[in-house]
């Protein structure tokens, strides 16, 4: 005789309990944590390069950095002053909920009001894995094509903001911002998007500006 | 490329269940799977069954229903007496 059982449980519980306590300890501490999500070579650490480097020294950022191999990312981070923590995956194609707990160990949660997170390059396994941030943001570069948001449609959904990188580059690739616009609201209509160029700077006050807004819920 | 750690966790929260049960056989795991959870079937599918081989879960069928939102979630299991 077969019995079913009805379960209806999330597959991932044991990371998205994980991710929980995590978003209730920032909460609690009104920290925002941002989850920057991307492929590789999107722009994700040139943009944490030029965020740190605006950031005023009083506001208290960290930033944990992953890749599957190589402290590279850390040591671009670590000049600009804050705590920056590599964490190398040995394979796996995203960073999980543990990883960050396991990340921010030994760090002081009271003394810090920004908790910046690049993930593994990748847009599609971290889709999946919550890590308690208060907003996910992916991070599309011009030389990668408009169909991207409809190609990855999980990630687009997902994310509160597009950061369209690299429009220095316009003037010399195909891409169409506008196309790439409607892509991402077709998938997502509630999705900021904002236009920035790590080269030269353009759009970085208004990406510093968006993450200003981000005040933590109480 | 996640979805051997997807894998993982469906036949570990089978597991927990499974030993809720002595004596019985699971038969079957119900997976609801949107299109926008970002997992490959074919992969996922190839993972289980990699997984699930030479253990006692070797003749589980895991039976995927596909939805448009982005839930993985177990639906439910069956076991057989
Ligand atoms: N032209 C141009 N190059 C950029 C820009 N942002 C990043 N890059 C370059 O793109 C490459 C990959 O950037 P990186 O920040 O390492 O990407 P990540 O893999 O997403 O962390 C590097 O060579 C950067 O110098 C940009 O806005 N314009
Ligand atoms: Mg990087």
């Amino acid at each position: 005789m077969t019995e079913r059982v009805p379960l209806e449980q999330k597959v991932l519980s044991e990371n998205d309990r994980i991710a929980t306590d995590l978003r209730e300890s920032f909460r609690g501490r009104r920290i925002v944590c941002l989850n920057l999500i991307s492929s590789p070579g999107s722009g994700k650490t040139s943009l944490l390069e030029r965020t740190l480097a605006r950031f005023n020294p009083s506001t208290r950022v960290a930033v944990l950095t992953g890749d599957i191999q190589t402290d590279n990312d850390a040591a671009r981070l670590a000049p600009f002053g804050f705590p920056v923590r590599q964490i190398t995956t040995a394979g796996a194609c995203h960073l999980d909920a543990r990883m960050i707990e396991r990340g921010l160990e030994g760090w002081s949660l009271d003394d810090l009001d920004v908790l910046l997170i690049e993930n593994v390059g990748n847009l599609v396994c971290p889709t999946s894995y919550d890590l308690g941030e208060q907003a996910k943001i992916v991070v599309l570069s011009v030389t990668e094509g408009e169909d991207k948001p409809l190609k990855y449609p999980g990630i687009f959904r997902k994310a509160r903001l597009m950061v369209l990188n690299k429009i220095d580059l316009l003037p010399y690739v195909p891409f169409k911002l506008d196309l790439a616009r409607e892509n991402a609201h077709r998938i997502n209509p509630d999705i900021e998007i904002l236009e920035t160029s790590c080269s030269t700077g353009a759009g970085l006050d208004e990406w510093m500006q968006w993450i200003a807004r981000q005040t933590p819920a109480l | 490329m996640h979805e051997l750690s997807i894998a993982t966790a469906i036949l570990d929260q089978a597991r927990e269940q499974w030993d809720l049960r002595p004596g019985e056989r699971l038969s079957k795991i119900g997976l609801r799977l949107g299109g926008f959870a970002g997992v490959d079937v074919n992969s996922l599918t190839f993972c289980f069954e990699a997984l699930a081989k030479d253990t006692e879960f070797a003749s589980v069928t895991l039976e995927i229903e596909h939805t448009a939102q982005d839930e993985l979630q177990m639906a439910f299991l069956e076991f057989d007496e």
